[in-house]
């Protein structure tokens, strides 16, 4: 899959996955890595992104092991444009299903 | 490959960066490499997992969160020039001050609080000088009989000379104000810590 796509579909699906609960950022990593394939180390620029546009939030918590952790929480702005991209996923797959059905039924 | 190999890979590529950035990106890292630990992965799974150290570097750049500064006139060139100066103050303050004698760390203010001195001398004697002058200027003051008198001095001359005489006086002054305005600053800086 073509990298410009996929790092679309992921920031989609980091905002997605922080919508329901704040994670850490290993916890993101592995979640989206178990649906995805992908370089596990390019989630941390994305997040850093996120967190520059003001989409995420980063606070630190105690772990039960070692050191504080980095945690990540979306914000109004994030959740009104993970809406937004969400709307415009669905369109887009929607509309790229239909076209692949019609080229099935020709073959 | 092992965690601290992996991560040494990774503060090269971004060398460039700002000091404070990279930690920010390494300690992220450090803190990935902990929490797969806990999954009992060993560092070879981990580091096969996050991909090549030069695509994160590389996917940082594309996401314009850091910006590589190879010279002076890449960037902003302010930023860097104060970012030069910040780096010199600090090694000087950490390097080279602490071995200096103590008479030395003192002597920025010695000089201050010295040229600060001088300089009000200088304008009081700037401004003594000039009354004497103007004073026997406007008497026509002739020492030696018998040399020639000097012609006239116009009322104007005398006024412009005078005038001159108050204004050199008065720049001395300032510098003076300027000078001990230092030496306050950094006793007080010294007084505060």
């Amino acid at each position: 899959m073509k990298t410009q796509l996929k790092k679309g579909v992921i920031e989609l699906l980091v905002l997605g996955l922080l919508t329901q609960k704040n994670h850490y950022g290993y916890e993101i990593v592995d979640t989206i890595s178990d649906y995805v394939e992908m370089s596990e180390g390019s989630i941390y620029p994305l997040l850093k992104r996120l967190q520059k546009d003001t989409l995420v939030e980063t606070y630190w918590e105690e772990s039960i092991s070692g050191p504080p952790r980095k945690y990540y929480r979306i914000t109004e702005i994030g959740k009104a444009n993970y809406r937004e991209m969400l709307l415009e996923w669905q369109e887009f797959s929607s509309a790229v299903n239909r076209f692949l059905e019609g080229v099935d039924q020709h073959d | 490959m092992t965690k601290e190999q992996y991560l040494d890979l990774l503060r090269y590529y971004f060398r460039q960066a700002k000091a404070e950035d990279m930690q920010e990106i390494i300690s992220d890292y450090e803190e990935h490499f902990r929490s797969g630990y806990e999954q009992n992965l060993t560092d070879e799974d981990i580091i096969k997992a996050l991909g090549e150290p030069k695509q994160i570097y590389e996917a940082y750049l594309s996401e314009g969160i850091i910006t590589e500064k190879k010279g002076l006139l890449k960037g902003d060139l302010k930023e860097d020039l104060k970012d030069m100066l910040d780096k010199a103050q600090v090694e000087f303050n950490t390097t080279m001050k602490p071995q200096l004698p103590h008479y030395w760390q003192e002597a920025s203010k010695a000089v201050f609080v010295t040229s600060g001195t001088l300089a009000y001398a200088l304008a009081a004697l700037c401004w003594f000088i000039t009354l004497i002058l103007t004073y026997l200027l406007s008497i026509q003051w002739q020492p030696l009989a018998d040399v020639a008198p000097l012609p006239a001095v116009s009322l104007v001359t005398i006024g412009a000379f005078f005038l001159t005489g108050v204004g050199a006086g008065l720049t001395c002054v300032f510098i003076g104000q300027e000078c001990f305005k230092q030496y306050k600053a950094k006793k007080a800086k010294e007084v505060l810590g």
